[in-house]
């Protein structure tokens, strides 16, 4: 049977293209006919920046045919469960904009995340004429450190919040993030050092210590082998024709780096190394749509794979 | 030639956002100022041990680890002074702050027994940033170091790190959160009873929301700080007033990515606001390429170089060096807008290493370039 997650969350390095691969898994998804929440987290409307489309701030937009995206915030995704459980915006603006509730929110464990995911939980579950109103949830998760603190909330917020409603609804999410059958994280790496280091560390919060599922892994930036000859057939040539010296150079760096880099690969869990999906280095001074729509090729048959894994 | 950007100061701050290599930079930048022999200390809060990567050691806590001379030799760098290393724990921190400060064994266990305190360092925003000042001050004050390299921790602000500490010290100490907590403080462990009706309107409704019984740890954990405010405010003082004073440069991180250049247009702003002036840009992994490697003629010989090979080789080749070379040309324009946005800040460029830059060879490969003082 097909694998088809309804909460896909992308994490990653700060600077490995979370963002990039999430907007482009959002578009993969939608091109399957499914319709796609992309929910960024603090994300200063970079998806909607990279996908063309009129930023949408915390406001979740249709921004593209099957694709809404929202950017949630800590502060406004409060709000939005302040009103739905009180019902007035008076109360809301009485006691929640109060800097003392503000600042003790900021202390209460994990509230932020929480409340975040709390957004994600609520749109998994909503229905629209009698059907999911989003077949799939897109979160642009925070970067690594981020991310397993805001994965680890639910249980940060069971532990130390007594009973009460918080701690109702932390259990829920917690549920949602570890049923493998609708949840699944996805790991963005580059071939680099810290990247990978960082990927591993993923790895381990959530397969060991959170229960959740690991997904498709994602290796941006590939960058493919040079045929082995040309470097030192480059090389012998300079002698007699100097105007190739620079040009063996160059390229005798970028296999040094991507040999580096392929090392730096292999260092990742053999499952993530076999269930990953390599998008090869755009380099585009323009950045943006089409170059997420070229890494959405590579992504669809990935997720028609996924079913097997 | 320019002096290095640590001429003259005690203290350099590397500020950035996270996945720009400020780490790397603030170790290679104790290199060099070690290797020019000035007593170094290089200091960073990062849970996930950058600093002890890049300079080849296993993790190590809350004090400072002397990097071995013999460590950088093999990579040709000669230090004239010692060179240090340390990783601030936040916890660690934290509590060593409660038992100086704490006025009595009983309310010391209160506070470090706390369900919020436990969990305070991952929760309260400025956490971070505030153990990493604390820090810094206690190693300023030691009078042990020439110079001090911090590394802040990755932050959307700037500031952050500057205002964390009074930030937190507001919160525990104003008035108005003991109001929050004054029904549970007040009317005994466990009861709601009303002393106050604006106090527990506002703590109904938030106890309705976070439960009753988080309130009543949180009273706890805040009256465990009282007694301890004067103490805690009057470091926050202190290294307020050494952030703010000549002894210090601040240093924007950046990398060659336009994502980033926002963000140090940013961070230039609110350290201005602060009246604090960046001393210099160092902008990290950039790519170099001689501009002849696609001139027509290179590429032309290159083809011919490659002719004995299947027809896709060249083609290959041909493709990467043109990659190479718009990639290099990529970081040149986004270097120029930057420079451009920033006006009149000096910078340094580092440039991308062949292999990976955290380790001691990189290191050693990076340091020149802070000797040097180019442009």
């Amino acid at each position: 049977m097909a694998f088809s997650p309804r909460l896909r969350v992308v994490t990653g390095k700060g600077g490995v293209g979370k963002t990039t691969v999430a907007a482009a898994l959002a578009l993969a998804e939608a091109r399957r006919g499914k319709r796609v929440l992309l929910a960024e987290v603090n994300g200063r409307d970079r998806a909607a920046h990279l996908l063309g489309v009129e930023p949408t701030g915390s406001k979740l937009t249709a921004v593209l045919p099957n694709i809404a995206l929202v950017d949630m915030n800590p502060r406004d995704t409060l709000r939005e469960y302040v009103l739905l459980t009180f019902k007035f915006e008076t109360v809301y603006k009485a006691v929640f904009e109060n800097r003392v509730v503000k600042n003790f929110l900021r202390l209460t464990p994990s509230l932020g995340e929480l409340m975040m995911l709390g957004k994600i939980w609520h749109h998994e579950r909503e229905r629209e004429d009698d059907q999911p109103r989003f077949d799939v949830i897109v979160l642009d998760a925070p970067a690594t450190g981020h991310a397993i603190a805001m994965l680890r909330a639910p249980s940060v917020v069971q532990a130390t919040v007594p009973a009460g409603p918080l701690r109702e609804n932390a259990r829920n999410m917690d549920q949602l993030l570890r049923d493998t059958a609708r949840t699944t994280v996805h790991v963005v790496t580059t071939p680099e050092e810290m990247p990978v280091n960082e990927a591993v560390e993923i790895e381990r919060a959530v397969d060991d210590e959170l229960g959740m599922r690991i997904g498709t892994t994602f290796l941006n930036q590939r960058v493919s082998a040079l045929v082995p000859e040309i470097v030192p057939i480059l090389d012998s040539s300079a002698i007699t024709d100097t105007s190739l010296a620079s040009a063996a150079r160059v390229l005798h760096a970028r296999e040094q780096r991507r040999i580096g880099g392929e090392q730096n690969l292999q260092r990742l869990p053999h499952k993530m190394l076999r269930d990953s999906v390599s998008i090869p280095r755009i380099v585009a001074a323009d950045f943006g749509r089409r170059s997420l729509e070229a890494i959405a090729d590579v992504i669809v048959p990935a997720l028609a794979r996924e079913a097997d894994q | 030639m320019s002096k290095p950007v640590w001429e003259g100061r005690k203290v350099v701050v590397n500020v950035g956002t996270g996945g720009v290599g400020k780490t790397t930079v603030s170790a290679a930048m104790a290199v060099a100022a070690a290797a020019s022999g000035r007593r170094t200390l290089v200091m960073t809060i990062d849970p996930a041990r950058r600093l002890a990567n890049a300079l080849g050691l296993p993790a190590f806590g809350n004090v400072e680890h002397e990097i071995e001379q013999d460590q950088l030799a093999p990579y040709g760098v000669k230090l004239q002074a010692p060179l240090w290393a340390m990783m601030p724990d936040v916890k660690r921190t934290f509590d060593e702050l409660v038992e100086r400060f704490a006025p009595n064994d009983e309310k010391k266990r209160a506070i470090l027994g706390n369900r919020i305190y436990q969990h305070f360092s991952t929760v309260l925003v400025g956490s971070h940033e505030y153990a990493a000042v604390e820090k810094l001050h206690e190693v300023y004050a030691s009078g042990k170091y020439d110079l001090i390299v911090l590394d802040t921790p990755p932050s959307g602000n700037a500031v952050d790190f500057l205002e964390a500490p009074s930030r937190i010290i507001d919160f525990l100490e104003q008035d108005t959160v003991q109001w929050l907590v004054k029904p549970y403080a007040a009317a005994g462990r466990f009861s709601l009873k009303i002393l106050d009706v604006g106090s527990s309107f506002i703590s109904k409704s938030v106890g309705k929301l976070a439960g009753a019984e988080t309130l009543r740890e949180l009273a706890e954990f805040v009256l465990g700080f009282q007694g301890m405010y004067e103490g805690f405010r009057e470091r926050s003082r202190r290294v307020r007033d050494l952030l703010a004073s000549d002894e210090v440069a601040f240093n924007l991180v950046s990398s060659t990515q336009r994502a980033q250049h926002d963000a140090m247009f940013r961070f230039r702003e609110e350290l201005a606001a602060e009246g604090l002036k960046v001393r210099a840009l160092v902008v990290n992994r950039v790519r170099n390429v001689p501009p002849d490697v696609e001139s027509p003629k290179t590429l032309e010989a290159v083809r011919t170089a490659l002719k004995t090979l299947t027809p896709g080789a060249a083609d290959q080749a041909v493709g990467a060096l043109r990659e190479e070379a718009a990639l290099a040309a990529a970081d040149r324009d986004a270097i120029q807008q930057l420079a451009e946005r920033l006006g009149q800040v000096r910078t340094i460029l580092l440039p991308e290493l062949a292999g990976d830059v955290h380790d001691l060879a990189s290191l050693s490969a990076l340091h020149p370039f802070f000797l040097e003082g180019a442009t």
